[in-house]
C-alpha cells in the first residue's frame, strides 16, 4: 500500500522542520565561530595554566571555581584567556571535565562582567607588580627553566583543574575593583575597552623572569539577526513548491526533492547575505580595536612586543588566510613603539611614519585611527565578501547534506507516518524507548560526528581531521594503523579466549559428571558481577612489581619477577589481556550454557545409537546448534571489546609510549590529553565505521540476526 | 568393573579441575578481601590469603568519610541507590513495552528500529560525552538525578530490548489468541499474559539496568558538579587518585560490589535462560 498524499505531506513537513532546525543550528554554530561552552573551556584551561605558572610556590593567583548554573556572561557572550609564551600561544590544559565554569574574580568585584574582567586583570597586574622584584628580564632568560616549569605544571594542572573544580577557594590574589579602565593602562597591564570588546593583556613575570603574556578578551556576540523570519520564509517556499509539484506530478519523491532544492537555494541566498553583513561588522570591529591596541602598547622590549604581536594575531584570529598579515607588520610596530619617548601615544596622534603609509594606502583606516596593524585588516570590500563565502560554504555544505539525507529517508518516513495514523497503539509501545534513544543517544552521536569536522577552536575544517589520521605525516607521534593493528589483536585475542574458555566451562558444567553444579556456576559468574573498573584496578594492583600477587607467585615457583608495566609492549599487553579475559569469559559461558541446555538430549541419544564418537557429537550436533546463540553473542562481544575503554585505560594507560592504546583510548588521549576534540571525534567516527562494516559483513555471512526480523 | 573405575576417575578429575579453576578465578577477589581487612602493609607482600593483622579499620574509614560536616559516603550511597533503583524501573518499563511491540506487531519501521538499537551499541562513548553534556544542559538536566537516570536507562535499553524481544518470541502465540477470543485488549494481554510469562527475562533486564547505573563512573562524574551529588563509583576513584590507598580502595570496592553480587546470585538462575531463550528457538 502506497502512502497517500497527506501522509507524504506530513512526512515532508516533519523533514522540512528537521532540516530547518538542523540548518539553523549549524548556521548558528558556524557563524558564531566558537561556541560559548568552548570559550568557557578555554578560559578555564588558560586560567589554570596561568595559575600553575604563577603559583608554583604559592597558591594560585587565579582560581577557577566551578559554580552551578551561573553563566560566565549572558547568553552568547564569551571570555577568552590566553597564555602566550615566546610568541606562541601555550595550548590549553587538559580539561577533561566539562562543567559550567566561571573564573572567580575575587568576589569583591561589582558591576558588569566586563568590569569584573577588568578587575581581574588589574588585580593580577597589581600582584605581578608586587611580586616581580626586578624589571622584566630580557626574553633570552626565560628559556629552559620556564619551559621545564610549564611542562611540569601542565601535568599537575590536570589535577589542579579537578581539585579547583571541587570548589576550593584559592584566589585571594585578585584585588577589588581598580579604578577606571583607562587608569589601568600602565606599565604592566594593558586593559582596554572597545565597543563590544574588552581586552586585557599582561606580562607574566615570575621571580623577575618574564615568562610571557596572558591575555583576556570578552567577546560580546554580535546579536544574530533573528533566524525565525528566514526559517519561516524557507518553510513557506518549501511547502509551496512541494504542494505545487504534488498537484502537478503526483509523485511524492520528485515533489520533495524539488521543494528541497528550492529551499536550499533560498537558504543559500540568505546565508550568504547574512555572512557578508557579519564579515563587514567583524572587520570594522577588528580595525578599531587594533588601532586602540597599537596606540596603547608599551614598549617593554622588542621581544615582548613581538610576543604581543603574536598574541594579537591569535586574539583577533583572521577569518581567512588573506587577512592574516598582522604578524608580517610586527617589525614596524616594534620600531615605532620603541621610538616613542614614553611608549604611549594618545589615540588621536599616531606616529608620523605609520600614518603616512596609512594615508596613502587606506583612507578608511585613517578615519578610525591609523596604525600599521590596520593596514592589512581592511583591504577592500572583496575581502569581506570572500570571508562571507568562506563562512557560508560549510553551512551550505551541511545544509545540502541534511537535505540529501532527508530525501533518502522521505519515502520510509511517509510509510512510517501512514503506520502511525493507521495503528497508533502499536507505536505507543515503542515511542517512549525510541524518544529516549533519539534525544540521548542519536542526537549526541550526530553532534559528535559533526564535531569531527571542526578543529580545536571549533572552526569548520572539513575533512582535515580525517586526513591527518588516515594519512599520518612522518612527524606525528602516533599512527592510526599501528593502533588499529593493536586493537584488532586485542579484540581477536580477547574474544577467542572468552569463547574458548566460556564454551569449555559450559560443556563441563552441563555435563553429567559435575557435582555441585549450582555452586560452580555461581562462583564462575562472579567476575562478571564485579564492576569492571574495580576489576581493572584490582588486576593492576596484582601486576604491580613490588607487592603484586602475580610477581609473588612467580617468585614462589622460582621465576624472575617481571616488571609488567615496564618498557615492554608484550608484558603490558598481557596484563590488560589477562584482566579482560578474566572479566569476559563468564558472559560467553552463560550464553553457551543456555544454548547447550536447550539442545534436546534425544539428538545425542540418536547419535549414540549411530555410534558417533564424542568429537563427532560435538562437531555435528553441539556446534551447529550453538551457532544461533553464539554468533550474536560473539558479535556483541567483539563490539564491546573493541570499545573496552576501562580496562586499557585503567590497567596500562597506553604504556609504553601509547603503544598499548586501542583506538578508543587513543581517541580519549586526543580528547583529554591533547585537547583536540575534533581529532578525537574523527577517531570515534572511524571506530564506528569499522564496527559497522564488521557487523554488516559478519551478519551477512553468519545470518546472526536473521531470525530476529521474521 | 574397569569401566566403572574409569568413570569415577573422570568424575573426580572433572570436579577437581573445576574446583582448581574456580579457585584461580576467585584469587583476585581473595586478595581484595585480604587487602580490605589488612591493618598494616607488612603482610601485603606475601602470598598468604589471610591478612596479617585483621581489622575493620579500612571499612570504618570508608563508611564514615565526611567532608565539611557532611557525611559524604552516606550521600553517595543514597544517590547510588536512588539512581539505580529508578533506572531499573524506568529501564524495565521502556524495554518491556518496546520489546513487546517489536516481538508481536508488524509495522513500518520495525526492522529499522531494531537495527538502530544494535547500531547504537557501536557508538563510542567518548564521542558522546560533550554532545550529551550539551543536550543535558539544554534540557536542564545537569546536576539532577533525573538526568543520570534517563541517560542510564537509554544506555541499557538496546541490550535489554534485544534480549526481551528474543524471550517474547519464544512465548507461543496461542495464549494471546485465546485471550483475544475472550475479549482481552492489547494492553491487557501484555500486562496479564506476556509480562508474567517473561518474568525470568525481565529479571535479567532489571539486573542489567541496575548494573549499568550502579557501576557507571564517568558520566556521574561529569554531569554532577556538586560533590555531594556523586555516586559510589566516584567515591571509589577518590582512593586511587594521586596517592593510591589500596587498602581503602579494596574496602570501598567490597562495599560497592556487595549489592551487585547479591543481585547476581539472586537472579543467576534466570540469567542462563533469559539471555539465550530467543536466539536458540530455531
Amino acid at each position: 500500500m502506497r502512502p497517500s498524499l497527506h501522509h507524504c505531506l506530513v512526512a515532508a513537513l516533519v523533514l522540512a522542520i528537521a532540516a530547518a532546525l538542523a540548518g539553523l543550528g549549524v548556521q548558528r554554530y558556524v557563524s558564531t565561530g566558537q561556541e560559548h561552552r568552548s570559550e568557557e573551556f578555554r578560559a578555564l584551561a588558560a586560567a589554570m595554566q596561568l595559575a600553575s605558572l604563577l603559583g608554583s610556590d604559592e597558591k594560585a593567583a587565579v582560581t577557577a571555581v566551578v559554580e552551578r548554573e551561573r553563566p560566565l556572561l549572558e547568553e552568547g557572550g564569551a571570555l577568552r584567556l590566553l597564555f602566550v609564551r615566546r610568541g606562541q600561544v601555550v595550548p590549553g590544559l587538559n580539561v577533561s571535565r566539562p562543567a559550567s565554569v566561571t573564573v572567580s574574580m575575587g568576589g569583591q568585584a561589582e558591576g558588569t562582567d566586563d568590569e569584573r574582567l577588568v578587575t581581574l586583570c588589574a588585580g593580577l597586574d597589581r600582584r605581578l607588580a608586587g611580586e616581580a622584584a626586578g624589571p622584566s628580564g630580557p626574553a633570552g632568560e626565560k628559556d629552559s627553566r620556564a619551559g621545564a616549569e610549564a611542562g611540569q605544571d601542565g601535568g599537575r594542572g590536570t589535577e589542579a583543574g579537578q581539585d579547583g573544580g571541587r570548589g576550593t577557594e584559592a584566589g585571594a590574589a585578585v584585588g577589588p575593583a581598580g579604578g577606571s579602565i583607562l587608569d589601568r593602562v600602565d606599565r604592566r597591564a594593558l586593559v582596554w575597552r572597545q565597543g563590544e570588546r574588552v581586552v586585557g593583556a599582561w606580562p607574566v613575570v615570575v621571580s623577575g623572569r618574564f615568562l610571557g603574556l596572558a591575555a583576556a578578551e570578552v567577546i560580546r556576540a554580535v546579536p544574530a539577526p533573528s533566524a525565525l523570519p528566514a526559517a519561516a520564509g524557507i518553510l513557506a517556499a518549501f511547502l509551496a513548491v512541494f504542494l505545487g509539484m504534488m498537484a502537478w506530478l503526483k509523485k511524492p519523491l520528485v515533489a520533495f526533492v524539488s521543494a528541497s532544492v528550492a529551499a536550499l537555494l533560498l537558504s543559500a541566498l540568505l546565508v550568504a547575505r547574512d555572512e557578508s553583513a557579519k564579515a563587514d561588522a567583524f572587520l570594522a570591529a577588528r580595525d578599531s580595536a587594533a588601532t586602540l591596541f597599537v596606540n596603547r602598547v608599551l614598549p617593554v622590549n622588542p621581544a615582548a612586543i613581538a610576543d604581543l604581536d603574536a598574541l594579537w594575531t591569535d586574539v583577533f584570529r583572521a577569518p581567512a588566510e588573506g587577512l592574516d598579515v598582522v604578524s608580517a607588520k610586527a617589525p614596524a610596530l616594534g620600531e615605532s613603539g620603541l621610538a616613542g619617548p614614553t611608549g604611549f601615544r594618545p589615540e588621536a596622534s599616531p606616529p608620523a611614519g605609520a600614518s603616512a603609509t596609512v594615508d596613502q594606502s587606506l583612507p578608511r583606516a585613517q578615519s578610525r585611527g591609523p596604525s600599521t596593524m590596520c593596514l592589512a585588516c581592511i583591504e577592500s570590500a572583496s575581502v569581506a565578501s570572500s570571508v562571507a563565502l568562506d563562512r557560508a560554504f560549510p553551512t551550505l555544505l551541511v545544509l545540502f547534506l541534511v537535505l540529501a539525507v532527508c530525501s533518502v529517508v522521505f519515502l520510509p518516513l511517509s510509510e512510517l507516518v501512514q503506520g502511525m495514523v493507521t495503528m497508533p497503539g502499536t507505536y505507543a509501545y515503542v515511542a517512549p524507548a525510541m524518544a529516549g534513544m533519539v534525544v540521548l543517544v542519536l542526537v549526541p552521536f550526530l553532534m559528535g560526528v559533526g564535531l569531527g569536522f571542526f578543529n580545536t577552536d571549533y572552526e569548520f575544517v572539513g575533512m582535515e581531521n580525517f586526513r591527518d589520521i588516515l594519512f599520518p605525516s612522518a612527524e606525528s607521534d602516533t599512527n592510526f594503523y599501528f593502533t588499529l593493528g593493536v586493537t584488532v589483536l586485542w579484540t581477536v585475542s580477547n574474544v577467542v579466549l572468552h569463547v574458548v574458555i566460556g564454551l569449555f566451562l559450559a560443556l563441563i558444567l552441563v555435563g553429567q559428571r559435575v557435582r555441585l553444579r549450582g555452586l560452580f556456576r555461581v562462583l564462575l559468574i562472579v567476575p562478571w558481577a564485579v564492576p569492571n573498573y574495580i576489576t581493572a584496578l584490582v588486576w593492576k594492583w596484582m601486576f604491580t612489581s613490588q607487592m603484586g600477587a602475580i610477581n609473588l607467585m612467580l617468585e614462589a615457583v622460582g621465576i624472575e619477577p617481571v616488571s609488567w608495566f615496564g618498557p615492554s609492549f608484550w608484558t603490558n599487553f598481557f596484563a590488560a589481556l589477562a584482566t579482560n579475559t578474566w572479566l569476559g569469559f563468564p558472559f560467553m559461558m552463560v550464553v553457551s550454557m543456555g544454548a547447550l541446555q536447550s539442545i534436546p538430549t534425544e539428538m545425542y541419544e540418536a547419535a549414540d545409537m549411530d555410534g558417533a564418537s564424542r568429537w563427532q557429537k560435538f562437531r555435528f550436533i553441539t556446534l551447529p546448534l550453538l551457532k544461533p546463540a553464539l554468533f550474536p553473542a560473539i558479535i556483541l562481544g567483539t563490539i564491546w571489546t573493541f570499545n573496552m575503554f576501562n580496562i586499557i585505560f585503567l590497567v596500562t594507560r597506553g604504556r609504553p609510549d601509547n603503544k598499548t592504546n586501542i583506538l578508543i583510548t587513543e581517541a580519549y588521549r586526543f580528547f583529554a590529553e591533547l585537547n583536540q576534540y575534533g581529532v578525537a571525534a574523527a577517531y570515534c567516527v572511524l571506530i564506528f565505521v569499522i564496527l559497522l562494516l564488521y557487523t554488516l559483513v559478519t551478519n551477512r555471512v553468519t545470518r546472526a540476526t536473521q531470525g530476529a526480523f521474521e | 568393573m574397569k569401566h566403572r573405575g574409569r568413570e569415577i576417575l573422570a568424575i573426580v578429575g572433572t570436579n577437581l579441575f573445576l574446583a582448581v579453576f574456580t579457585l584461580l578465578t576467585l584469587t583476585p577477589l581473595f586478595y581484595v578481601l585480604k587487602l580490605a581487612f589488612s591493618g598494616d602493609r607488612k603482610g601485603l607482600a606475601t602470598l598468604s590469603l589471610l591478612p596479617s593483622s585483621p581489622t575493620l579499620d579500612n571499612f570504618v574509614t570508608v563508611v564514615t568519610r565526611s567532608e565539611r560536616g557532611e557525611w559524604v559516603f552516606g550521600h553517595h550511597l543514597l544517590n547510588s541507590i536512588v539512581i539505580s533503583a529508578a533506572t531499573t524501573v524506568l529501564g524495565i518499563v521502556l524495554a518491556c513495552t518496546a520489546a513487546y511491540a517489536f516481538s508481536r506487531f508488524k509495522f513500518p519501521g520495525r526492522k529499522a528500529g531494531l537495527l538502530s538499537f544494535l547500531v547504537s551499541q557501536m557508538f563510542p562513548g567518548i564521542l558522546m560525552m560533550i554532545p550529551l553534556y550539551v543536550v543535558m544542559q539544554k534540557l536542564g538536566l545537569l546536576n539532577r538525578q533525573m538526568g543520570l537516570i534517563l541517560v542510564y536507562s537509554t544506555t541499557a535499553i538496546p541490550f535489554c530490548v534485544w534480549m526481551l524481544k528474543g524471550y517474547f518470541d519464544t512465548i507461543p502465540k496461542d495464549l494471546e489468541e485465546s485471550a483475544v477470543i475472550d475479549g482481552a485488549g492489547k494492553f491487557l494481554i501484555f500486562w496479564k499474559i506476556m509480562l508474567p510469562l517473561a518474568a525470568p527475562a525481565i529479571a535479567v533486564t532489571a539486573l542489567f539496568s541496575f548494573m549499568t547505573a550502579w557501576n557507571e563512573f564517568l558520566l556521574a562524574y561529569t554531569f554532577m558538579t556538586d560533590p555531594l551529588a556523586y555516586t559510589l563509583p566516584v567515591e571509589i576513584q577518590k582512593y586511587v587518585g594521586e596517592e593510591i590507598q589500596w587498602e581503602l580502595f579494596a574496602a570501598a570496592s567490597v562495599i560497592v560490589s556487595i549489592p551487585v553480587m547479591a543481585l547476581f546470585f539472586a537472579l543467576q538462575k534466570n540469567l542462563v535462560g533469559g539471555l539465550t531463550a530467543g536466539s536458540v528457538k530455531g
